[in-house]
């Protein structure tokens, strides 16, 4: 007869889940990206819910990219920084249309919101 | 940017430019120009216009970037491709602009969602705390794979232009412009063929550098570090970390007697041999080298203490232990060690001294064991007690008769055909 050797033992007691691979934290990160996506296109078309809702996907980044400076301490701190500045500028300009957007027409081009946007890229 | 290459800089910076110019074709062609004429409110065109260009040039830096690297990190490629997503719903929202198309809520907001999370996901990766080292072969900025797409972006604006060309019927511009296509696709491929040729030249002359840089720093018989090496690598050791620098100096015993009976080639395997089992035996820091006839050193670096060096010698002698068979017949080879451990104010050469004395010291003690160097040896060395350059007498490399019981040593056994 076999008999198990007590790490053999240890692992059945602990069980044969120990052995599974789990999928990287990144890995589980990029597959919500879709998710969240489509999340945000099954919202109603009529009314303010996705024009409410779109400039917290901004926030989720700058938040994020602001976090990820302050964890991860990347090589290239200055360029993640300026990175983190566009994002709040781009977060700025999202918010800054949903508020003109709610309170009646949008003017398109909007002075603030382009202003903003556009100094998101430059 | 880690390691900066010399022309590195420029060949990525026209390589992203180019990739960008065929994009950037692209999206004039396709997207302004057929809108532009229909447009009533200029400023707004223009200021739709204005993300997907800027985008552009966000696309052309991370492009550079990740031609430049010479490996691609996670976070660089979810920061290229999130511009990528970004800068194509910047095309899409464009485009719905000056067509006046464009409602909130549409669906072209979930590529500019896409885009800003994977920035955000790959901020988060692990990759980013490590900096990008860049290309530091010319294979990879000479390689098909870079020279396919920039080919397809130099295409982009006549393959434009031969489409409208079809469009409107026009016999004559088509010819000439089916002309420079054909034209400039041979240019390509001559560049491409040269591209290949020097590739493969290169691929010799480094192959070729390396050989010959290796039969400079190796012993031809053993592959073993030769002298030249081994010193140079010993005074960079003793510069950096003398405290932590150990020496080993081995010698075969009584290796002349296998030279002598069963000739030079058989010593030359036994070499080999001892050689090859010394490599095995060592780590990948360790450094093994031929110093001459059957002297052999190893170098062992982050070393502790004198005790570790001499467990690393005591390991090896127990490995040049093993029965050899030379000649038709079964050898055990022994050898003495001597061991020396660095301190802050010696030398490689004090270091070689001290070794080798200690190894004299094992040879007087009867041979096959290791000796570690003490201060002392040194009196003794000068007052003769210790004769340094000249083995002890008796000799030691065994000789079998096929069993181990039946092993014993060389000097008591004669073996007629050999005249051991």
């Amino acid at each position: 007869m076999l008999a198990l050797s007590p790490a053999a033992k240890d692992l059945r007691r602990q069980g044969w889940r120990r052995l599974r691979r789990t999928p990287p934290t990144w890995a589980v990160r990029l597959a919500t990206i879709p998710f969240l996506a489509a999340l945000y296109l099954l919202l109603p078309l009529d009314g303010p819910t996705r024009v409410i809702a779109y400039p917290a996907f901004g926030i989720i980044g700058t938040v994020t990219i602001l976090l990820a400076i302050h964890r991860r301490h990347p090589a290239r701190l200055a360029s993640w920084r300026l990175l983190a500045a566009a994002f709040t500028l781009l977060s700025l300009g999202d918010v800054t249309y949903t508020i003109l957007a709610l309170s009646g027409e949008v003017p398109y081009p909007s002075w603030p919101t382009s202003a903003i946007s556009l100094a998101t890229s430059a | 940017m880690r390691g900066r290459i010399p022309g590195g800089d420029r060949t990525s910076v026209i390589d992203a430019l180019i990739l960008s110019a065929g994009v950037g074709s692209l999206f004039w062609f396709v997207v302004v120009q057929p809108s532009i004429d229909g447009v009533v409110d200029a400023l707004a065109a223009l200021v739709s216009l204005a993300y997907p260009a800027l985008d552009l040039i966000l696309l052309a830096i991370g492009l550079r970037v990740v031609l430049m690297a010479a490996v691609k990190p996670r976070y660089l490629q979810f920061l290229v491709a999130g511009i990528s997503i970004y800068f194509m719903a910047d095309v899409i929202y464009a485009l719905a602009i000056l067509q006046g198309t464009y409602v909130d809520g549409n669906p072209v907001d979930a590529g500019w969602i896409i885009g800003i999370l994977l920035v955000a996901v790959g901020a988060l990766h692990p990759s980013v705390a490590h900096p990008i080292s860049t290309v530091a072969s010319s294979d990879e900025r000479l390689s098909r794979r870079r020279f396919g797409p920039l080919a397809g972006a130099a295409l982009v604006a006549p393959g434009i232009l031969l489409i409208l060309e079809v469009n409107t019927v026009d016999k004559v511009e088509f010819g000439l412009i089916a002309e420079w296509i054909v034209l400039f696709a041979l240019v390509l491929l001559r560049l491409a063929t040269t591209v290949d040729q020097l590739g493969v030249s290169l691929r010799e002359r480094r192959r070729l550098q390396g050989d010959l840089a290796h039969q400079a720093n190796h012993d031809p018989l053993t592959q073993l570090a030769n002298r030249l090496l081994f010193e140079t690598r010993l005074v960079r050791a003793m510069t950096t970390a003398p405290e932590t620098t150990a020496l080993i100096f081995m010698d075969l015993d009584d290796f002349k007697g296998i030279n002598d009976t069963l000739g030079h080639p058989a010593g030359d395997d036994l070499l080999r041999v001892v050689a090859t089992r010394l490599q095995e035996d060592l780590r990948d820091t360790d450094l093994a080298a031929r110093l001459g006839g059957d002297e052999l050193a190893i170098l062992v670096e982050s070393c502790a203490d004198a005790a570790r060096a001499r467990a690393v010698a005591e390991r090896a002698l127990a490995t040049l232990r093993a029965p050899v068979t030379l000649g038709g017949h079964e050898f055990l080879v022994h050898a003495s060690a001597g061991v020396a451990i660095g301190n802050a104010g010696s030398t490689s050469v004090d270091l070689m001294r001290d070794a080798d004395i200690a190894m004299y010291r094992a040879k007087s003690y009867g041979k096959d064991q290791v000796e570690t160097f003490k201060p002392g040896m040194r009196s003794q060395v000068t007052s003769g007690e210790l004769e340094v350059g000249s083995g002890a007498p008796s000799p030691s490399i065994v000789a079998s008769g096929g069993s181990r019981k039946g092993r014993r040593r060389a000097s008591d056994i004669r073996l007629p055909a050999f005249g051991i």
